[in-house]
């Protein structure tokens, strides 16, 4: 069976991470490592993260640090009380990943290191991620130019570690999240959009359709000089849509719920505006 | 080896720190009322509270629980909410095969306690939407859950 190692320090996790790059996997909440764990494998070392107080941190200031082991529901109970646009926008969406009692066990960091719903909302937010490891020091990513390929990763290091999600905290004039789940809304959604708008600067990101959320970038470019907050005509820039996604997935079935959740988020009404 | 508090007292086991808790607890301490059914985190069969907090046991390993309180169905038995949970499924017939009836138990008394008024309907879906029943479909667990909710605040 796999190793156990639970470190009391971000020293000694890096450490550990230093030392067996390749034979360590590292987990906090755990829920998406345990299901895959293999009973006759005697090489893999698990490292415990969770305990490690320096990846707890949560910080509301000019920038919003979010440490990598905090727990979903940490950071629910954490951001329901602050009454900052941006952390409602990440509110809403945290309280519908999966359940309760997984909420309590799955961590930020897991669920942004996996693709998963936050870090699409996180990718049109421009958020950072910062990694650490004993050779390369402490260095921040832009979460879009974390994954190059599927597989490929912007880390340097095999040994960096996640250590905490930064957001700018700024004014939002448009924060809009939404997703297609195949049954209850807790369920892995099928595709995910999200949009965030300030200052003529407009990020669109798509999640859940491959191992990764990216950034349509072409739609990204037609929209610099809108107005998403004024509802306007579909037209062409549903064309573009269906072009820049259509290149990156092939699935008919997907495509539409894509286009519907993108027409949703550029063309809804001015209610959706901040995340409300 | 592994050391936590099982249902309040010490309990310390031999097995691999990467062996699911809920496997550790059923075949080495005994804890039978931990049901294991997917594995995979969806079903909720296997749910105790860890520190007091529902969690999943099957997606843990027990070296995350090392230090910690570990609660199942078993150590609610003089808990009063759990004991008129209990009650209160048997009334309702929420309870068929009564595979999932730990977990949802368990869940449920977390839930009950949580809120400081009466559950409505919607919050007592929404809170135990991690819990899977292919029997009762439902209804009758909420209207249990309601009923305890109630008689908890009032």
């Amino acid at each position: 069976m796999a190793r156990y190692q639970r470190p009391e320090t971000l020293r000694q996790a890096l450490t550990q991470l230093h030392d067996n790059p390749n034979e360590t996997v590292v987990m906090a909440g755990g829920t998406t490592i345990v299901p895959f764990l293999q009973p006759n494998d005697d090489e893999t070392v698990l490292l415990d993260i969770g305990r490690i107080g320096e990846l707890k941190n949560l910080i509301c200031e000019s920038e919003i640090i979010i440490g990598s082991a905090v727990t979903l529901k940490e950071f629910l109970t954490y951001a329901r009380k602050q009454e900052n646009p941006v952390l409602g926008a990440l509110y809403e969406v945290a309280s519908h990943i999966a359940d309760p009692t997984i909420r309590g066990q799955a961590t930020v960091g897991g669920n942004v290191a996996r693709g998963g719903e936050l870090a699409t909302i996180l990718l049109a937010l421009d958020a950072e991620i910062i990694v650490e490891s004993l050779d390369g020091g402490s260095r921040r990513i832009h979460l879009k130019d974390l994954l190059l390929d599927p597989g490929v990763t912007a880390l340097g290091h095999p040994d960096d570690l996640l250590i905490a999600i930064v957001v700018h905290n700024q004014k939002y004039d448009y924060i809009h999240y939404d997703k297609f789940t195949k049954s209850h809304l807790a369920s892995i959604p099928l595709a995910s959009v999200a949009v965030a708008a300030c200052d003529r600067d407009i990020r669109v990101a798509l999640g859940s359709h491959r191992l990764f959320p990216e950034r349509l970038s072409l739609v990204e470019r037609r929209l610099v000089e809108r107005d998403l907050t004024v509802p306007t005509g579909w037209g062409q820039l549903g064309g573009l849509v269906d072009a820049e996604v259509f290149a990156l997935t092939d699935d008919s079935y997907h495509n539409h719920i894509i286009h519907v959740l993108l027409e949703r988020a550029l063309m809804g009404p001015p209610s959706e505006v901040n995340g409300q | 080896m592994t050391s936590l508090i099982l249902n309040g007292e010490q309990w310390t086991t031999a097995v691999n720190p990467t062996t699911r808790l809920s496997a550790a607890l059923r075949e080495s301490g005994g804890a039978l009322d931990v049901k294991e059914g997917c594995l995979t985190g969806h079903c909720g069969a296997c749910t105790i509270l860890l520190d007091g907090q529902p969690v999943k046991s099957c997606l843990l390993v027990s070296g995350q629980a090392e230090g910690r309180s570990v609660i199942s169905l078993k150590g609610l038995s003089t808990d009063p909410v759990a004991t008129y949970l209990q009650e209160s499924f048997s009334r309702a017939g929420a309870v068929q095969c009564g595979f999932c009836t730990p977990g949802m138990i368990i869940v449920a008394t977390a839930l009950v306690k949580a809120s400081e008024v009466p559950l409505s309907r919607d919050d007592i879906r929404a809170g135990l939407v991690g819990n899977l029943c292919r029997c009762t479909g439902y209804h009758k667990i909420v209207t249990a859950v309601e009923e305890a909710s109630y008689v908890h605040e009032s």
